[in-house]
């Protein structure tokens, strides 16, 4: 799991390394403090003479007042660069103390080696000689000022981290030959005693070199073998617990085995089985101690890694699996380290041929070229996630609609590692999609259409309504036609004889004017029937119009003559208003007399016991009333902005509720039976509509009817009688 | 100059005397009246007029077959008719009288004078040269 090598020895994790490494530093700055304290109270220990101080014991090697000294500078050093960061003055003054350090241990070496004597060795006290396990006095036992001369190289190298190995063999070294110095107090405190030719190390400057060479070992505890032993991995864990082991068991065993033969329990040789025993047995118990937990370790992450392949082979399966989805990894420059099978079928490429290919591949050129890929990249860095439609383009260079989604991988440190992409081939959806839309569209349109020949329909519907109520009309009209004709046929030929008669008459009268006179009334008054007779086949068998501007007055004044009998009969009041300056109406004189006759006729059979008829001729605008919207009665009213209106007023019964429309239609009456034709009011409206005109009738508020005549002084038309007839 | 003859077609029988008195009047004409539509042809073929005086609406029967058949007839078929009728009006015919279908109408009720004058133009028209 973890990547180490040579050249970068202090690579261990940092999350492995934690716990201990702040151990290791606080035991470094423990173990300089010591070194400093020793150094002080052996110092103290010659200023006033006190063995105890100097040598802890009458008995052994006293420190020398150059070891405490140079102890005192040393554990300075290791303090001062206790911590990585300390400031470069303090570096300085560190490395030297470091540099005196190793001074100090070369020039005694040499005094040893040379057989000469520096005078530095009393510089500050003086020592008699012959003190026990001294060879020269006050000098410092030879195996104390080699190690001084390494621990001093070593502070001085503590820094850079090049070469960093040389401290840990230094330091090492100096352990090493301080053990011997400890040991060798342990076992051969009574075999040694006397003068040897070197002074021998002090017990306690033993015990202060071991703790300043582990304390400058432990001062960088993420660096080289410390950063094994404090790492919280497999061979850390042994090591911690391997080392006390190793460093005090054997020891201990054979100061034990010393002590016993000492004693006289048992001979030498058994006294070597028994340390050998002793060993054999406390590193077997170390070894299966450690092994057990190695064991335990080993089996946990075995079930650990085990997990973690499943796992890995699930994800792995799943990737794979998801064929409808192209599941690949890019590295963060946006080349491609993973491929699985979707991948595969969705853009064609195998998983030999793509990877180490850039994303680009899949993007159409010119989205290459507008440096989408490189801008989805950084959208997907940027906002933690990109996600696109858009077309993409597989290996046989087809094109295809493509939802992607790109996340950035982010390593444990914290730096981008590459981007999970996840690709689908939208495009069947897309297809469906824009069918769906078109549809839509289609399914619209259709609708509009519908509503369309619905609204076609519905109009057709009503025309034909209107038509078959014109054909019901038709019918009736016709049948008023052929009645009219009947009638006319008879009525003609009874008055052909009168005129036959009186023709005769006239031939035999010669000479009697007031006879002559008489026939020529009767001849007048037959014509005038035959013409009445004639306008009547003319409505059941309309002809063309004889239209001239006439004057409107004039012509219902003529009516009211022809109506007089009738009118003094029933002893009716006419009451004429006449507008002066009515226009010249275009129309058919003789068809609107017979219009105002019939009008006429109708109120005064509505006045059987009197009753006063005004007739009311003015102008107005077409705006102010008009019939229903839609006709083509609007449109010509609108069209021509003056109407002449003749009004009808009686005081007789007036209309019966509900029947006003009814009373245009043929055959209907409200009169006793044989008092009228009931074709009066429909020859009358059939003449207005031929005229463009309109009719109504109303009741009056103060009782009795109204007729309403409405023409257009410019409406009347020769073709009007086609019009006339489609409203019908 | 002799009288010319004319025979009168109408089933209205005080039309048809009246309308004789009218005519022989004039002291031009001999006129003979038959009110049975259906006789017509045989009373012509007896009285061999100059010219017929034909109404049109008749019961059982009417001017149009009796026309036809004068038509068809080898001794009448010359013989000028003026078809007198108040089916047709004025209006119709333009006028007191018009050519419809190549027939001559008359539109009842005439005046003397306009049916005098049409006779006389009919008979001018058939008299041989």
């Amino acid at each position: 799991m973890t990547r180490r090598s040579a050249s970068a020895p202090a690579q261990v994790p940092r999350s492995r390394s934690s716990r201990f490494t702040l151990r290791f530093h606080s035991f470094s700055e423990t173990a300089a403090a010591i070194v400093i304290l020793i150094g002080v109270a052996v110092l103290f220990g010659w200023l006033f003479d006190n063995t105890t101080l100097k040598s802890l014991h009458p008995g052994l090697a006293s420190m020398k007042p150059n070891d405490a000294v140079a102890f005192i500078l040393a554990g300075s050093s290791l303090w001062m660069l206790r911590s990585e960061t300390a400031g470069p003055r303090k570096r300085r003054i560190a490395r030297s103390f470091a540099v005196a350090v190793s001074l100090v241990g070369l020039a005694t070496l040499a005094e040893y080696l040379l057989g000469v004597s520096l005078g530095i060795d009393q510089i500050f006290f003086r020592e008699s000689t012959g003190m026990i396990w001294t060879s020269h006095p006050a000098r410092m036992a030879p195996s104390a000022a080699l190690n001084f001369l390494l621990l001093g190289i070593a502070l001085f190298a503590l820094d850079p981290r090049s070469r960093y190995w040389l401290v840990e063999a230094l330091a090492v070294a100096a352990i090493f030959i301080s053990l011997v110095g400890l040991l060798a107090h342990l076992y051969a405190l009574e075999l040694l005693h006397g003068t040897g030719y070197y002074t021998h190390i002090a017990f306690h400057s033993a015990v202060a070199f071991c703790l300043l060479a582990a304390g400058i070992l432990c001062a960088r505890p993420d660096r080289g073998l410390v950063a094994i032993v404090a790492s919280e991995t497999a061979g850390g864990a042994m090591a911690r617990r391997v080392f006390p082991v190793v460093l005090v068991v054997p020891g201990f065993l054979a100061w034990l085995s010393f002590a016993g033969q000492r004693a006289g329990y048992y001979q030498s040789v058994f006294g070597l089985a028994l340390l050998t025993l002793g060993n054999v047995i406390a590193f077997s118990v170390v070894v299966l101690w450690s092994a057990r937990s190695l064991y335990d370790l080993d089996v946990e992450r075995e079930r650990t890694d085990a997990a973690l392949w499943q796992n890995r082979e699930r994800f792995r399966l799943v990737v794979d699996g998801a064929r409808d989805y192209a599941i690949f990894l890019l590295d963060a420059d946006g080349y491609v380290r993973s491929w699985n099978s979707g991948a595969e079928r969705i853009i064609g490429y195998r998983e030999d041929e793509v990877l180490g290919r850039h994303l680009s591949t899949f993007y159409p050129l010119e989205d290459v070229a507008k440096g989408k890929p490189e801008r989805h990249l950084d959208t997907a860095v940027s906002e933690g996630r990109s996600e696109d439609e858009g077309w993409r383009v597989r290996k046989d260079g087809s094109r295809f609609w493509a939802n992607v989604i790109l996340a950035p991988l982010v390593g444990e440190d914290g730096r981008l590692s590459g981007f999970s992409k996840i690709t689908r081939d939208m495009t069947e959806r897309r297809r469906i999609e824009e069918q769906l839309k078109d549809a839509n569209t289609e399914l619209r349109k259709r609708e509009q259409a519908l509503q369309e020949a619905l609204a076609s329909l519905t109009r057709t519907h009503e025309a034909l309504k209107t038509a078959q109520l014109q054909v019901v009309q038709a019918e009736k009209m016709e049948s008023v036609g052929r009645l009219a004709a009947g009638v006319a046929h008879e009525v003609k030929n009874p008055l052909a004889v009168i005129l036959a008669g009186i023709n005769y008459l006239s031939g035999r009268s010669a000479g009697d004017e007031t006879v002559a006179s008489v026939l020529s009334e009767m001849q007048k008054a037959i014509e005038r029937a035959d013409q009445i007779i004639g306008g009547l086949l003319d409505f059941s068998a309309p002809l063309n119009l004889e239209l001239a501007m006439e004057d409107l007055n004039a012509i219902a004044q003529r009516a009211l003559l022809f109506v007089n009998h009738e009118i003094e009969k029933s002893r009716v009041t006419v009451v004429r208003t006449l507008g002066e300056d009515l226009p010249l109406v275009r129309l058919d004189k003789r068809k609107i007399e017979q219009v105002f006759i019939n009008v006429f006729l109708n109120a005064i059979q509505a006045m059987p016991e009197g009753g006063t008829l005004t007739v009311k001729t003015y102008v107005r605008a077409a705006m102010a009333s008009g019939p229903p919207a839609g006709s083509r009665g609007t449109y010509l009213l609108r069209t021509f902005g003056r109407m002449v209106v003749a009004e009808v007023d009686d005081t007789g019964t007036g209309i019966p509720e509900g029947q006003a429309r009814k009373m245009f239609e043929p055959f209907f009456t409200t009169k006793p039976t044989r008092k009228g034709t009931g074709l009066g009011l429909t020859v009358t409206k059939a003449i207005v509509d031929m005229h463009g005109g309109r009719v109504e009738i109303r009741n009056r508020p103060g009782g009795g009817a109204r007729v309403l005549i409405v023409l257009d002084p410019r409406g009347g038309r020769e073709d009007a009688q086609e019009a006339a007839v489609a409203r019908r | 100059m002799p009288k010319k003859r004319l025979l009168l077609v109408d089933d209205e029988e005080a039309f048809a005397r009246i309308l004789k008195l009218n005519l022989e009047e004039t002291g031009s004409y001999e006129v003979s009246v038959e009110t049975d539509g259906t006789k017509a042809v045989a009373t012509a073929r007896a009285f061999q007029p100059d010219l017929i005086l034909l109404d049109v609406v008749m019961p059982d029967t009417d001017g149009g077959t009796i026309g036809g058949e004068i038509l068809a007839d080898k001794q009448l078929h010359k013989i000028p008719i003026i078809y007198l009728t108040a089916v047709v009006s004025r209006k119709e015919l333009g006028g007191p009288s018009g050519v419809v279908g190549g027939r001559l109408f008359v539109a009842k009720p005439v005046e003397k004078q306009a049916l005098i004058q049409l006779i006389e133009e009919q008979l001018a028209k058939s008299r041989p040269h």
